[in-house]
């Protein structure tokens, strides 16, 4: 069937093309705050490729990196361990007690002016109301919640009231044992529809957090890699992210409906994008996870991959077969991880 | 009485030249009213009553055919009330639970907002409710949610569904609970278009069984030849067809009216004269205009010479304007409007007393739908046709028998073109992965489809079936309305004007090519083919240009052969090779000059038929003295302009190449090919319905009065000889011979 082969060549053409024409698009027009690349970090980066594919030639992952295969009934895929030294904010359950029942916004109607003159009525935190006609029973569900740290219940009453940048929401974490948090971040292979290749989570233990990377080698191997990270997703106290809500998240369901699996589940959620964006308003220039690593928590990276830049350099690995391009991917999602980190410490703080 | 006193004066006023061909007459129609066996519920009856509707036989059969949960397919004229007819079912379904949905599909944005207004009005009177919607590109992002969490019925297009599918877990709701989906004016799905929407179909319903939902399809089309095998190949589902119309219509006058009896004034201002005296003699009307420039021009002319209220309908308006000449013909305040086919959809306009065609429409099918916009029920109307110069035209006019009995066109989708298969077959593999048992979807080419998308890694194997991993998003990269290879995007003073395909580009805008974009004039200055951006500046030249083109074809397979005689008719697989090769600047038909160009030769695949002549034929012809090479150039392009009659296409959708001696065959060949990449199943039914074109095409060129050949039988538009050479007298005998030989059997 030589014609069927030329039509689907030239198939493959266009759909390079438009990916090569959505490049341009991005770049020209800078609508998303994400994705801000000059021309000139384009070329750097595409030189940096260069230059790894003849650096890693012949060279395994297992060899650059401390790597697992993870064999799961839906197939295999590829996990890679690091271990940071990062020192984490303390966490008080009291603290968090204690912003929460003083929050007397929660309450249905109760707005600036009303909380003003409860407080100037002597009604300091929610434990004052318990018996009132109005508000008692609410109060009761919410004080219930905090004995019993229902986390979801607290997380949807702060929702129902406050918005969800309100720092109130933020104190809520200091509620929750570290080591069941999960930090979440993950690449694909565009904006949505497209192929997720790697899902990074990290977890906080008492020197420091575990980062797991869980590699799709190829496209076989995704569908495993998302139902291994979906599990560690469900079974966290609560996630960490930066955009997740609107993005990572409903990516990961993306993908497993696309293969076929109703992938519902709605954890407690810090997405740290709109407490930053909230908290810093006055100092950045714009709410990017790079530009609040670089001018907040005074990170530098030495080299980073623009985020426009993964298909492509993905796309380098699978067809040279070449573990180069995959580094600086694994390195900035690391890296991302890493700052989420070190970013949740800082909006945690009194 | 109106119309026959108008008729009179008509033929009686000063400067008429004998143009009435004919004058047809349809008789009144009484209605025939009937009730569905099984009565409606209360809710629906209620509202027929309040509202005094009293259904009619072909709406109550409709009504039925859904109660017994049958697809049905509608094609009973404009204004016969079909909407109504699947709309009351459809409620009364729907309001039986509290989940069931039902999809709407127009083939245009502007028909879903009129059909939402007549829903919603429904839906206030029948006091049920189910948030009936237009979801489409110009949603407004932040109601989007909501209407695909709560609507239970959605309207929309093709172009956007292609776009939903990949996000179909967001319409999880909408799609596991779909009881019905509706597509109208069907017959708008033919061609390319229609091809692509059939596969864009094949893909909802992979979706639709993922959801496990199996909707019943309601199809409403124009009357076409072939409307149950059109319908199976559009949805893959099977039909009961309602096409007995009830309704009560009134006498309906039809003119063919011949534009050439008058050498004084051009086509187009005899039908801007006959819609100043329509509207003068207090007829409503509707004038039909080819383009947009056009339907301004009759209005802007007509204004001269009367006082009646007139105004343009065309796409491109605003909304709100054409929702006020909708309005104004609708009571009665606007006297005339000329339009383009933008009116020739079910738009709710009311009816008129007054219809004109200005030139033949291209398909019976256009010509019945726009005819239909006259006759209010119980009054008399009249539709005009004003034939212009060219073939298929004169030949209604000297064969108005041919033109009132004729069945309509075939409609043709292909389902086997790979051109449109693979892209479609990418779209559906990034919308659910593609699994062993997809050949109901793509048919026995499954395999082979599959295997060609994974070896470019398209596509890719894994435990859950073939899943998409190339880049982009496939539906961003698919067109519905082209086989898109390669485009040329034109320019002028720095904006982009529109996009070309490939060889189309090659051989319409090169350099000093004058190209007509909307009305305008361009002179193309410049033609890149690397960047595949060409350049034109605008220009007012009283010349045009004609492209030279050589054309090649290679018999790649033969799929079936018929004899005729002395003739060998095939149809196969071929390609096709093309050169532009130069240029003729013309003015008034008359070359000015000669251009020659270097361009890429360029090649593609597709489907022809082609017959073999006999050799006595060309001594026989010979003998006269007659040209043997241009009898065979004429037959084509008179073949050629005949087949629209047949299949529902364009002649601009079909190549033809003759040849006194071809490669393959050995002997002299008429070849006619699909202008598409891959075909579009023109060629194909023409093989079937040969003897027809045939005959009709000899009829056209034997009654063309003409003595050497003019643009009314043997000249083409689009040939790429320059019209030469062409023998009049020997493509006679030729086509003699072949309509003899093909009504034999």
């Amino acid at each position: 069937m030589k014609d069927l082969a030329q039509v689907a060549q030239r198939l493959k053409q266009r759909v390079r093309i438009s990916q090569e024409n959505s490049y341009l698009s991005l770049e020209q027009t800078s609508a998303f705050a994400f994705s801000r690349t000059s021309t000139q970090q384009i070329e750097a980066a595409l030189r940096l490729k260069n230059a790894l594919i003849e650096e890693f030639k012949n060279i395994e992952l297992s060899e650059v990196f401390s790597t697992r295969l993870v064999q799961t009934e839906l197939g295999t895929f590829c996990q890679i361990s690091h271990e940071e030294k990062i020192e984490l904010a303390t966490f008080d359950p009291a603290f968090a007690q204690t912003m929460i029942e003083s929050e007397l916004k929660l309450l249905y109607g109760v707005g600036p002016a009303l909380e003003q003159s409860l407080r100037a009525r002597g009604v300091s935190k929610l434990s004052d109301l318990a018996h009132h006609p109005r508000w008692g029973q609410e109060v009761q569900r919410i004080l219930d919640a905090l004995q019993a740290r229902d986390l979801k219940q607290l997380e949807n009453q702060l929702a129902r009231w406050l918005p969800r940048s309100h720092p109130t929401a933020m104190r809520l974490a200091h509620m929750i044992e570290p080591g069941s948090l999960l930090f979440f971040d993950l690449e694909s292979m565009g904006l949505f529809g497209h192929p997720i290749i790697l899902l990074g989570v990290a977890r906080p233990h008492q020197h420091g957090i575990t980062v797991h990377q869980y590699l799709a080698r190829n496209i076989t191997e995704e569908l495993p890699a998302l139902m291994h990270t979906f599990g560690q997703l469900n079974s966290a106290q609560a996630i960490v992210s930066y955009n997740g809500r609107a993005f990572d998240i409903n990516y990961v369901k993306d993908r497993l409906n696309y293969y076929g699996i109703a992938g519902n589940f709605e954890p407690v959620h810090f997405d740290l994008l709109t407490h930053a964006r909230k908290r810093f308003r006055s100092y950045l220039e714009d709410a990017r996870l790079e530009t609040v690593e670089r001018e907040i928590l005074r990170r530098e990276r030495s080299m980073d991959l623009p985020s426009m830049l993964v298909p492509e350099f993905y796309n380098t690995y699978l067809e040279e077969k070449n573990i180069g391009p995959l580094i600086p991917i694994l390195e900035h999602n690391r890296q991302d991880l890493i700052s989420l980190t070190l970013l949740f410490s800082k909006l945690c703080e009194p | 009485m109106k119309i026959e006193s108008f008729l009179e004066r008509l033929q009686q006023s000063d400067g008429y030249r004998n143009q009435i061909e004919t004058i047809k007459i349809f008789p009144e129609q009484e209605p025939i009213y009937e009730n569905p066996k099984k009565a409606l519920s209360p809710a629906i009856q209620n509202y027929l009553d309040r509202k005094k509707i009293r259904l009619y036989r072909h709406q109550a059969r409709t009504i039925e055919l859904l109660h017994e949960e049958k697809n049905i397919l509608i094609t009973t004229p404009t204004a016969s009330g079909k909407t109504l007819a699947f709309n009351l079912p459809i409620f009364e379904k729907l309001s039986q639970s509290k989940t069931g949905t039902a999809l709407y599909l127009y083939p245009l944005k502007a028909l879903c907002n009129d059909q939402l207004q007549s829903l919603q009005q429904l839906e206030a009177g029948t006091l049920l409710k189910f948030n009936a919607s237009v979801y489409d590109g110009d949603t407004p992002e932040h109601q989007r949610p909501k209407i695909r969490e709560k609507s239970r019925i959605i309207l929309s297009n093709p172009y956007a569904l292609h776009h939903y599918l990949s996000w179909h877990h967001k319409w999880k709701r909408f799609f596991e609970n779909l009881q019905f989906l509706v597509l109208d004016e069907a017959h708008w799905y033919r061609g390319v278009f229609g091809s692509n929407v059939a596969l864009l179909l094949r893909r909802l319903k992979r979706i639709l069984h993922f959801y496990k939902a199996k909707p019943q399809f309601i199809l409403a089309s124009a009357t076409m030849a072939n409307p149950l095998e059109h319908s199976y190949k559009l949805t893959g589902e099977h039909f009961s067809l309602v096409a007995e119309d009830g309704s009560s219509r009134g006498r309906k006058y039809f003119v063919l009216w011949n534009s050439q009896k008058n050498q004084e004034r051009s086509a187009h201002r005899q039908a801007s004269d006959l819609f100043v005296k329509s509207v003068n003699a207090d007829l409503q009307t509707l004038c039909f205009a080819f383009s947009r420039k056009l339907a301004e021009l009759t209005v802007m002319w007509a204004q001269g010479a009367t006082h009646k209220n007139l105004a343009a309908y065309r796409a491109g308006y605003l909304p709100e304007d054409r929702r006020q000449i909708e309005k104004s013909l609708k009571d009665g305040s606007l006297n005339g409007v000329a339009a383009t086919n933008a009116l020739e959809l079910g738009i709710d306009i009311g009816a008129l007393d007054s219809v004109i065609l200005s030139g033949y429409p291209g398909t019976m099918l256009s010509t019945w739908q726009r005819a239909g916009r006259a006759g209010r029920s119980q009054q008399d109307s009249l539709v005009t046709l004003v034939g212009f110069e060219n073939p298929l035209d004169q030949y209604f006019m000297r064969h108005p028998d041919h033109f009132f009995e004729r069945p309509h066109e075939h409609a043709v989708i292909d389902l086997n073109n790979e051109h449109i298969l693979l892209p479609q077959m990418m779209c559906a593999a990034a919308e659910l992965p593609l699994r062993d048992t997809e050949n109901a979807c793509w048919g026995e080419k499954t395999e082979a489809l599959i295997n060609a998308l994974e070896a470019q890694r398209l596509i890719q194997k894994t435990p859950m079936g073939w899943v998409y991993r190339g880049m982009a998003r496939p539906a961003d990269v698919v067109s519905l309305d082209n086989i898109s290879t390669q485009t040329v995007r034109l320019l002028c003073e720095g904006q982009v004007l529109e996009t070309l395909e490939y060889n189309r580009a090659l051989e319409e805008a090169h350099p000093g090519a004058i190209f007509l974009h909307q009305g305008e004039t361009l002179l193309i200055e410049n033609l890149n083919l690397g960047q595949c951006v060409a350049t034109a500046r605008r220009s007012e030249v009283d010349y045009y240009t004609e492209t030279l083109k050589s054309t090649q074809i290679r018999i790649r397979s033969v799929q079936g052969t018929q004899k005729w005689g002395a003739f060998d008719l095939s149809y196969g697989d071929v390609l096709t090779q093309h050169q532009v090769i130069g240029f003729r600047t013309m003015r008034f038909d008359k070359p000015l000059g000669m251009h020659p160009l270097e361009s890429p030769q360029t090649e593609f695949e597709t489907v022809a038929l082609w017959f073999t002549l006999p050799t006595e034929l060309r001594e026989q012809i010979k003998k006269y003295g007659l040209d043997w090479a241009g009898g065979l150039h004429a037959a084509e392009h008179a073949l050629i302009a005949m087949i629209p009659f047949l299949a529902l296409c364009d002649r601009w959708d079909i190549g033809g190449l003759s040849t006194a001696m071809h490669i393959d065959t050995g002997v002299a060949t008429i070849f006619i090919y699909d202008g598409f990449q891959g075909g579009i199943g023109i060629a194909e039914k023409t093989f079937e319905l040969f003897s027809e074109l045939a005959l009709h095409t000899h009829q056209l060129v034997r009654d063309c009065p003409c003595e050497k050949g003019c643009p009314s039988c043997i000249y083409s538009p689009k040939c790429g000889n320059g019209n030469e050479p062409l023998d009049k007298s020997a493509a006679l005998m030729i086509l003699s011979d072949l309509a003899i030989a093909t009504q034999n059997k």
